[in-house]
C-alpha cells in the first residue's frame, strides 16, 4: 500500500471555490487538515455535525493520527460524488487493500478500518472490512489468533471438542 | 458503527472521541476488541471457516453462534453447493457437486438418527427434515422425525406426535418451514387425520422449535381430491402442495397459520391427472415442470407469481440435444411419442444470482447432466456409482421424482 497521499490541505483558504465551504479536522498529534465540507461529509459522524450546526470550529478527531487522517482524505477525494474519476483509476487504487499480508499494510488497513468505524464512512469500512476477510480467508485457527493478537481462552478439552463438531472444515 | 462513537460538546469546540480504544492495544487488538467491526469482517467469510474459527476464542465463538450473526448472514441466499439424491431402495445417498469454485467432499454418504438409518423427506434453506423408524418397528406410530444442520453435523430429534383416546391418527405429510432471512426459529408441520377419522377430514399439528411441544393448529378442514401431502415445498413463507388432478392447490402460510389455495395450470384433456415431473423452490422462486406429449423432450418451465396471481412460462427446455448427445437416453423400444421415451429425470432447478446462469439438473441413465436454460447448453455433471443388479434394464433411471435435496451450507442452529 502507499503511504499517505498528499491531503487537501493544499486547499486552505483557496477563494476561488466560491460558496465550497471549508472544515477544519485536527488530528490525534495535532496536524491541521482542511477539507471541503462536500467531501467530508462522507462521514455520517462528520455529516451529522454539519447538519447540527456544530461543525463551524477546529473539529478534533481524536484517536486518529495525522497519517491516517491523510488517508482518509485521499479515500474521500477519490470518492467524491461527481468527481471526474476514472472508474478503472479507482478500482486501481483501491486494489492496493486487495494484499494485506505485509504486517505495515495490515496496520495500515487496522488504522484505517478503525478511522472509517469512528468517523461512519460506509464506503471506506466496506473496502477495509472486505481486506481483512480476504486476507484471513485461507488462515488456520493459530494464524487468525497471531493476526488479531487473540489469546485461546478454551481449555484443550474444550478446543477438541469444537473441533471434532466441526472437522470438516478443518479438512484441505 | 457509532456505537463506539461519541460525540461530546465542549465550550470551545466539537470533539470526536473514542472510548473503546486505549493506547497500549495493537491496532488488531482494537480491531478484534470492537463486536461491530469484527463482526462486519466474519460476515464476509464463507461459512466452512466460520466453523474453523468457532475455535479462535470464547468471545468469538459467541459472536459466530449468536442467532442474529445467522440472520445478518442469511440476508443474501446462501449458493446451493450440491444435491444429495437419495438412491431407490437404499438409505444411502449419492452426492452432486455443484459449485465450481469451492468443490467439497460429500457432506455425508448415510444418516443415522438413533441408531436407525433415515431418509430425507425435505431440504429447507440448509436445514433437512429426516425421517426413521425406530428398529425392528416399522410402522408409523414408531417413526422419528429429525431436524439435521448438515453444515454444522448438529440435529434435534422432535417429540413424538401425540396420539389421542389411543388412536395414532394417520400422518400424511410432515413438512418444514424455515427461512433464515427472517427468523432463526423454524417450524414442523404435519397433516393428520382429525380426531373423529372422518375420511377427508384433516388436521395440521405444528411443532415449533420456538416453543416446543406439538399443538394443534386450527380446526378440522377437508382437503379438494389429489392434493398430495408427503412431497411440500417451502416457498414465500407457506408450505406448498400440489392436487395431481384438481385445478387448485394448497398452501400454508407458516406465520399465519392459515390455509389457501393456489391455482394450477390446466391438466390438457385426454389426461386423467397431472404429469408432475418437477416441483420446487430456489433463490425464493417456485417452479412446476409438467411434461406431457407429444414430444416429452421439450417442455415448459413454470414459475409462480409472488402475489400467487398465475403461473407464467419462466424458460422453455428443448433436450433434443441432449438426447443427440447421450442416444442411451431413448428408450428405443418404446414409441416416440410414448410418454417415457426420452428416459431423464428432473432432480433440480438451479436458481442463480445472475439469471442467465440458472440451470436444470437432469438425471439420465448413470449421470446427471447440467442445463443452462438461457444458452440452451449442457454438461455432464455427476457419474453416479454403478448399482449394477438393481437396474431392471440398461435405461433405468437409479434415481426417481422427488428424491433430489438441496445442500445449503448453514449456520442454522437446530
Amino acid at each position: 500500500m502507499s503511504t499517505a497521499a498528499t491531503a487537501d490541505a493544499s486547499s486552505s483558504g483557496d477563494t476561488t471555490e466560491g460558496s465550497v465551504r471549508l472544515l477544519t479536522l485536527q488530528s490525534e498529534d495535532g496536524e491541521v487538515f482542511e477539507v471541503k465540507e462536500t467531501i467530508a461529509t462522507q462521514s455520517v459522524t462528520i455529516k451529522g455535525m454539519v447538519d447540527d450546526d456544530c461543525a463551524t470550529s477546529t473539529i478534533p478527531v481524536c484517536n486518529v493520527t495525522g497519517r491516517t487522517l491523510a488517508m482518509v482524505i485521499e479515500w474521500w477525494n477519490k470518492h467524491e460524488i461527481g468527481a471526474v474519476s476514472n472508474e478503472k483509476e479507482l478500482k486501481e487504487w483501491e486494489s492496493q487493500f486487495d494484499t494485506i499480508d505485509d504486517k505495515s499494510d495490515r496496520d495500515d488497513v487496522y488504522d484505517l478500518l478503525m478511522a472509517a468505524n469512528y468517523l461512519n464512512i460506509p464506503t471506506l469500512l466496506d473496502c477495509c472490512t472486505s481486506a481483512v476477510a480476504e486476507a484471513i480467508k485461507g488462515k488456520s485457527t493459530d494464524e487468525m489468533r497471531e493476526f488479531f493478537d487473540i489469546k485461546s481462552d478454551f481449555d484443550e478439552k474444550e478446543e477438541d471438542a469444537l473441533r471434532k463438531e466441526n472437522q470438516w472444515a478443518f479438512e484441505n | 458503527m457509532l456505537g463506539s462513537t461519541k460525540r461530546t460538546k465542549t465550550s470551545s469546540n466539537i470533539s470526536i472521541t473514542i472510548s473503546s480504544s486505549s493506547n497500549h492495544q495493537s491496532a488488531a487488538e482494537t480491531v478484534a476488541n470492537i463486536d461491530d467491526l469484527l463482526t462486519d469482517i466474519l460476515l464476509r467469510l464463507p461459512i466452512k471457516f466460520l466453523l474453523k474459527f468457532k475455535s479462535v476464542s470464547k468471545h468469538w465463538l459467541s459472536l459466530i453462534t449468536n442467532p442474529n450473526f445467522s440472520l445478518r448472514r442469511n440476508l443474501v441466499p446462501e449458493p446451493i453447493s450440491g444435491l444429495f439424491v437419495h438412491g431407490i431402495n437404499t438409505f444411502d445417498f449419492d452426492y452432486i457437486n455443484l459449485t465450481t469454485t469451492n468443490p467439497c467432499r460429500p457432506p455425508f454418504k448415510s444418516l443415522t438418527f438413533l441408531d436407525s438409518k433415515a431418509s430425507i423427506l425435505q431440504s429447507c434453506n440448509g436445514l433437512l427434515l429426516c425421517t426413521s423408524c425406530r428398529p425392528g418397528r416399522r410402522n408409523e406410530r414408531n417413526r422419528n422425525y429429525c431436524v439435521y444442520n448438515p453444515t454444522t453435523k448438529q440435529y434435534t430429534v422432535l417429540p413424538p406426535l401425540p396420539v389421542s383416546n389411543g388412536f395414532f391418527r394417520v400422518i400424511h405429510g410432515v413438512n418444514l418451514a424455515y427461512d433464515p432471512s427472517k427468523s432463526p426459529d423454524y417450524k414442523v408441520i404435519c397433516v393428520r387425520n382429525c380426531d373423529s377419522l372422518q375420511e377427508g377430514h384433516y388436521q395440521i399439528e405444528i411443532y415449533s422449535s420456538k416453543t416446543g411441544p406439538w399443538r394443534k393448529s386450527g380446526g378440522t378442514f377437508i382437503v379438494p381430491a389429489g392434493i398430495n401431502f408427503s412431497r411440500g415445498v417451502f416457498w414465500n413463507g407457506a408450505i406448498h402442495w400440489i392436487s395431481y388432478w384438481g385445478n387448485n392447490s394448497l398452501y400454508f402460510d407458516a406465520d399465519e397459520e392459515k390455509l389457501h389455495e393456489m391455482s394450477m395450470p390446466a391438466v390438457p384433456d385426454d389426461y386423467g391427472e397431472r404429469m408432475v415431473r418437477y416441483f420446487g423452490e430456489s433463490r425464493n422462486h417456485l417452479h412446476l415442470i409438467e411434461i406431457y406429449g407429444p414430444c416429452t423432450a421439450l417442455f415448459n418451465v413454470y414459475e409462480m407469481e409472488r402475489d400467487y396471481s398465475g403461473w407464467f412460462v419462466k424458460y422453455r427446455v428443448d433436450l433434443l440435444s441432449v438426447a443427440a448427445a447421450f442416444p442411451e437416453m431413448i428408450r428405443s423400444n418404446l414409441d416416440p411419442w410414448n410418454l417415457h421415451y426420452y428416459g431423464f429425470s428432473i432432480l433440480s432447478i438451479i436458481r442463480e444470482n445472475k439469471d442467465e446462469d440458472s440451470y436444470l439438473v437432469v438425471h439420465l441413465t448413470k449421470k446427471a447432466i447440467r442445463y443452462n436454460f438461457n444458452e440452451k447448453s449442457f454438461m455432464k455433471l455427476h457419474d453416479f456409482a454403478p448399482v449394477g443388479s438393481q437396474l431392471e434394464a440398461e435405461s433405468t433411471l437409479e434415481f426417481s421424482l422427488f428424491n433430489a435435496f438441496h445442500y445449503i451450507e448453514s449456520l442454522g442452529y437446530v
